[in-house]
Formats: structure tokens, sequence, C-alpha cells
């Protein structure tokens, strides 16, 4: 079938990025002499381009949003850092005024040099260049996703420890989350912060810890141990009194609001300096192994006994967690037991890791069947608690192959995942083989949307029954609960976060008959010939516990699970 | 029918300013995350290689950054934004031989100065991408696996015609046509939705 007319064949070559130079002149001389014409090549221009920003996952909001944000940073920093140059070089000492509240060494310039370096480099580096490097093609593993890690990554720390942690705005924190620079402020309760410079730092509560980077931190007040390996030595805790700069060591620090504070060295040494004296050699103290000193508000200090003091240990912390998980765990386990005698269920995946076959995935129909899944690509990895397993999907080929029999007028699916990212445009949690009339696809949106895909009966097209966004970057590495109801006796889809209703939204007019799930697949997509090839829904993340219940839960009753199950 | 549809839609919030410095602070980021999508899709309309679109409206909007103390707030924004947006593309015109983010200087021309003489956006042009979505997932599965192949793979039309067993003509006829059915759908959205 020939084209209807020679513009619309130039047009069409154009916007598939292949029209030669001559066939480019030949299309302005048309459009020269035809505004109608014109005007719908602007149409087509355009609409091609929100097409491509709609599909073309390297460009999505998201990103696009965080890469530009990464080049004004990078412009900014240049501005400040040629600026701090100029006046240091009018300056009589040669060095900066130090801003108030927050002095800055030398040293710390010479970080903020390379900071800005470094993110110039990364700016540099990452636009355009790496949206060709960042090809979202099948032989490249999901992770693979330099630009967007290194547009995105503003963190300094990560925070691995919350044990018992009690304050205003404290329901948010969680272990695995990325800190950017920020203060945090709690009442009670220990953290352990992992900084990207190397240090960890465990803080109790009552604490106000203001993070500035990588190697720097205020505290206020609070009680904190830090250890500070090789590559993070010249780590830096500033307070009202003194700065304490480590020496490759691990230490101990109280702080009160008052200024005063209790300082010991448990191995190596550090060296004590006066706020606010640009490091002046005059103010400087050492303190070694084993030694224990008591600075007053008004920077007078003398030698205690080191006994006096109590800091937390990395072992005390560790069994703190542990009795914590260990509460969990049990609990959990007994919801085990009680979900695999529900003749509710139709499909239960524990993901327990099996010794003597751990490529098999043992699961449990109605009646405590067996339903086994085999494992593909998928490695098994800890899950919500030390001691039990999860199965981690990374790359584009992982799956478990399973086969659910039956048909349902009501579906309910929950699990627990930890999100590593979001690789694709719809990355799987269960989808089956076909997708034909009534055969469901639960899956995760790209821009963080959860969502039940079901082709109706009476119409072509599926419809995605999907929640509001509810991942965000913020949320990757966290533990969540996700559950989605397929209500007939209601009429509607629901969806669940953490065992909160997030989103409820009526059936579709055409919406009729039972689901069916048959030959399906968990955390990826196995469609039958003839789709593209390279349409890899992979999830990136672990899962531990998915369980498929042939009716509709309420919302009671997935709390309730929430509970139960929680890390 | 042709609308100032900045003012109306897509500043439906007032934008607050903020006057001191040039930061990347909430109101700008406000700023991007309304206008951004409008802009790129612009900047693809003046004939900029669809592989530099993003890179030349980011730069944009870091010009109005760095410019917004100057930027008088009763005026519309996306004008503000498309006029830096010209300019850049004036000045890769310009460049000549040296030029690499135009596909054709007389193409980029032409449509930089149509442009210049009609600054009005048609309607549908400052669609959400939500009414791009519902009008993409409704399409029949053939055509929104062209379309996926297209515009999600990146295949040119050869090598999708190899995959779907089509000419390479009948895809790109395809394409055509699909998105004139796209711009009808998202038309006869924007009017259901008003």
């Amino acid at each position: 079938m020939a084209f209807q007319s020679r513009f619309d064949e130039l047009l069409a070559l154009l916007l598939d990025d292949v029209a030669t130079v001559v066939e480019l002149d030949e299309l302005v001389a048309i459009i020269t002499e035809d505004a109608v014409k014109l005007n719908q090549l602007k149409d087509h221009l355009v609409l091609s381009d929100r097409l491509s920003q709609y599909e073309d996952t390297r460009r999505d909001a998201l990103r696009y949003v965080e890469s530009l944000k990464t080049r004004a940073r990078a412009e900014s920093a240049s501005d400040r850092f040629v600026e701090a140059v100029i006046n240091s070089s009018h300056s009589k000492t040669g060095r900066q005024a130090a801003q108030p509240g927050r002095p800055l060494s030398s040293r710390v310039w010479v970080w903020i040099g390379l900071a800005v370096a470094a993110s110039l480099l990364i700016a540099i580096a990452s636009w355009p260049e790496a949206r060709r490097d960042d090809e979202d093609s099948p032989t490249i593993a999901a992770s693979t996703d330099p630009a967007r890690e290194d547009a995105t990554d503003s963190g300094v720390a990560v925070l691995t420890r919350v044990v018992n942690v009690v304050g205003a705005n404290t329901s948010t924190w969680h272990e695995g989350s990325t800190l950017i620079p920020q203060t945090l402020a709690w009442d009670k309760g220990v953290l352990q912060l992992e900084f990207y410079s190397g240090a960890t730092v465990v803080a109790e509560g009552p604490a106000s810890l203001e993070i500035v980077d990588p190697s720097h931190i205020i505290c206020h007040f609070g009680k904190l141990r830090a250890n500070i390996p090789e590559p993070a030595q010249g780590f830096t805790i500033l307070s009202s009194t003194m700065e304490v700069v480590d020496l490759g060591t691990e230490f101990g620090m109280e702080i009160s609001s008052d200024g005063s504070i209790n300082v010991q060295v448990f191995e190596g040494k550090i060296e004590l300096y006066e706020t606010n004296s640009e490091r002046n050699l005059a103010t400087r103290q050492e303190l070694s192994e084993g030694k224990a000193l008591a600075i007053s508000a008004d920077g007078l200090s003398k030698s205690i006994d080191s006994q006096s003091l109590n800091f937390i240990s990395p072992n005390q912390l560790s069994t703190l967690t542990s009795e914590a998980s260990q509460r969990h765990l049990e609990n959990w386990l007994e919801q085990r037991s009680v979900t695999l005698a529900d003749p509710r269920v139709i499909a239960y995946f524990p993901f327990d890791r099996q010794a003597t076959d751990d490529r098999s995935l043992v699961g449990y129909a109605a009646g405590g069947k067996e339903l086994t899944g085999a494992i593909v690509g998928a490695q098994w990895a800890e899950g919500r608690w030390p001691g039990k397993s999860s199965l981690e999907f990374k790359r584009p080929g992982d799956r478990v192959r399973i086969s659910i029999p039956g048909s349902y007028a009501s579906l309910t699916f929950a699990t627990w995942i930890r999100l590593d990212g979001l690789d694709r445009r719809f990355n799987s949690l269960l989808l089956t083989d076909k997708f034909e009339v009534n055969n469901p696809h639960w899956q995760i949106h790209q821009e963080g949307h959860l969502i039940l895909g079901v082709p109706d009966p009476g119409v072509v097209a599926t419809h995605n029954y999907r929640s509001p966004q509810v991942f965000q970057l913020q949320d990757i590495g966290n533990w969540v609960q996700i559950v989605t109801v397929y209500d007939a006796a209601d009429q509607q889809v629901r969806h669940y976060l953490n065992g909160k209703l997030i989103s409820s939204e009526a059936f579709q007019p055409t919406a009729q008959g039972e689901l069916v799930l048959g030959d399906a697949t968990i955390g990826n997509w196995s469609p039958p010939k003839g789709a593209l090839p390279s349409k890899i829904r992979n999830f990136n993340g672990r899962m531990d516990e998915l369980t498929v219940y042939g009716v509709a839960l309420s919302g009671a009753q997935i709390l309730e699970l929430f509970r139960l199950g929680r890390p | 029918m042709k609308i100032k549809s900045h003012t109306v839609q897509v500043h439906d919030k007032v934008l607050v300013m903020s006057s001191q410095n040039a930061e990347f602070d909430e109101s700008f980021a406000e700023l991007v995350a309304e206008n951004h999508v409008q802009l790129r899709s612009f900047v693809r309309m003046l004939g900029v290689d669809p592989e530099w679109v993003d890179d030349l409206a980011q730069e944009a909007f870091l010009v109005a950054l760095r410019e917004r103390d100057s930027f008088d707030e009763r005026q519309d924004v996306g004008k503000w934004l498309r006029g830096i947006a010209r300019n850049l593309v004036r000045t890769e015109i310009r460049k000549g031989a040296r030029r690499q983010r135009i596909q054709h200087a007389v193409l980029a021309d032409m449509l930089l100065r149509s442009s210049e003489t009609d600054d009005e956006c048609p309607e549908w042009s400052l669609m959400r991408l939500s009414h791009l979505r519902d009008c993409v997932e409704q399409l029949p599965p053939k055509s929104r696996q062209i379309v996926s192949g297209r515009y999600a793979d990146g295949w040119k039309a050869t090598d999708l015609a190899a995959h779907l067993a089509m000419k390479a003509d009948a895809v790109r006829q395809a394409l055509v046509r699909i998105r004139q059915q796209l711009k009808t759908c998202i038309e006869r959205r924007m009017t259901e939705s008003i």
C-alpha cells in the first residue's frame, strides 16, 4: 500500500530517523508552499516526542528532573567554588571566613573542591552520553543503570539499624533508607548510620544529629559511638564546644545540650580542636586509646575514668536488633502455620530455602497440597529477618515458574517485597503467561503505581486498575507488604500498602467472569510466542512470601497479615 | 481551536518565584514539573535532533534558573521558556558546520520562524502524559506493539517490519496513522474533561 502523498512518506521517514538530507530538502520545499502541511509536520513532531517521553524509560520524568538538578548543582557548586577561591585570594590569611554556625576548615574546602570536581565529572559524563550507554536491552543486567544512579544519588549515608526509636518525626525511618544531608532528632532508641566515607556511627537518643556530608556531622546533643576505618580517616564530629577529628579509630562522645562533652577513645587516637578555631594548633588536644576526657561548656577539660562512661557497643546493638527480629520472626512462624491450614489459600509460597533442592520454590495449594515452582536465575538471599530466606531477582532472566489451577470470582494477592529499583516500565510481581480475557497481571509501574491489569471480556484493550504513585526512590531497600484484592462481591479492585488501603476502583462495566491464573511467573513475564522479545518485565529486588487467596480479604484481615509479617 | 492554554491549564497554580538566588528550590522544581513535558516536545518541534532534545530543553531550564530574577511573574511562564528555547536553537543554527544538535538547518530555521510567528500552542499539545497514556493503552494490540517497538525499544521501521512480518513502509504508514488517531483521541478526551 503506497503512501497517500509524498509529504506523508517524507514525514514518515523523518520520524523514523532515516530521512536523508535530500529527502529533508524535499520536505522543506513542500511545507514552504503549504501551511497546512507545515502544521501537520509540527503536530507529528510534538506527538512523536510525547510518545517517546511516555514509552522510553530513559526519558522518564523522574530521571529527567534529577539529571537537570545534577546539572544545576554542578553549575551552582562551580560558581560557589570560583567565588570562594576569589575571596580566599583577597583574604589576608588566605582562608575563607567561616560561615556562622558552620565553621569550614581548609580540609573541608579541599573536600568541597573535590566534590565539585566530582559532580562536574558526573554531570559531564552522565549527560547525554550516558543515555547512549543506558540501553534498556535484554542483554544488560537490570541493575545496570549508571545514568540514573549517578544523577539521583544525593545520599551521604545509609540507615542500617533502627532499634526501638521513638520521636515525633521518626515514623518514616526505616532500615535500608538512604539519607541525604539533614538533621535527625529523636527522643529514645538507637540508630546506626553507615556513611559513604566508610564511617559507622551508632547514636543513642535523645539526640539531634545534623548530617553535613559523608565525612562531617554536627551533634547538637546525644550519645554516639563512631567506628572509623582507614578510608574514612579524618571523619569529623562538630559540637558547639569542640571539633573531633578522627585519626583512624573507634571512640564515643556524649554531648549535652549545654555544650559539655564526655569523650572516650576505645582504639587509636583522636584530635580535638575548639569549635570555630579553624583547627588552630593552639587549641589542639590529642586523646589516645583507653583515655577519656570531660570538657565543660566553656572548653575546660579534665581527664576522667573511662569506666564511668557507657557507650553502646556494636555487639549490644546487634543483640538489641536480634531480640526485636527474633520476636517478629516467631510471630510470623505462627502465622505461617495458620496460612498453611487456611482453606481460602490457593497458592502459598513462604519462600523457605530447601537444603536439598534450592532451585525449587516450595509452595502449597489449597488443603496443604504441594505446589512447587521452578527457580530460574534468582538467588537466595536474607529475607525480612536474619534466618529467614527470600529470593533475589536481579537479571532480566530471573523468575520463578509456577502453575496455579482453577478459576476464581475474587482473588487476593499478597506479598512482601524489598524493591531495589524500578528498571522497567512494568515490573512484574505475578504475571500469567497468557494475557487474554480474565488473565490478571499484577505488577508495579515504573512511576511507582501498583497495577492489576485485567483484559475485560467486553473490550479489546486491557484495563489497568492502578493505585496512586506509592513507590518512590527513598523506598528502595525497605521491606514493604503489598496486597491487591479483586472483589467480585463489591465489584472493586483495592490496593493496600503496609496494611493500609491506598486505592479502590470500581470494576469496569465490561468486567465479568472468573479470573484464571494457570501457568504464571513470579518476578517476570514468560509471554507466549509472538510478543516482542525485548518486553522484559523483570522485578529488581527481593521477595519474601507470596500468597494468593481465592477470595477477597477484608481490610482488617490484611492489616493483621501486615502486623504479623512486618520485619 | 487555539487558546493561550499555558495560563489556563498548565499554570493553574500561582508560581511563587524566589528571587534571592539561582537555587534549584521547591518553586523552581514546581516550574520544571509543570513545564518539562511541553518544553521538551516544543524543542523537538523546532527541529532539534531527537537525541539532543532533552539536553537542549535542560539548557533552557538552566538559563531560566539563572535569569529567574528578571522574569515578570505576570508573564506566561511557558511563553518565557519557549522564548529561551528558541534563542538556544537560533544559536545552534548559527553555529553552521559546528552545529550538532539540529537535524537540518533549513528545516529548523523554518520551524523556528513558524513558531515565532505563531507562539500559541494548540490545545491538544498541552495535554498531560496521562491523556496520552489513556489513549495509547487503548490502542488495538498490533498498534500498541508497533508504538512500543518504535518508542520504548527504539526500533526503526525496518527492524520492526522484520519482526512483525510487515514491510517497512507499512510500519511507517501505520505509525503516521496511529499518531493521527492519538491526536484525535487526545482532543476528544480533553474536550470531555473540560
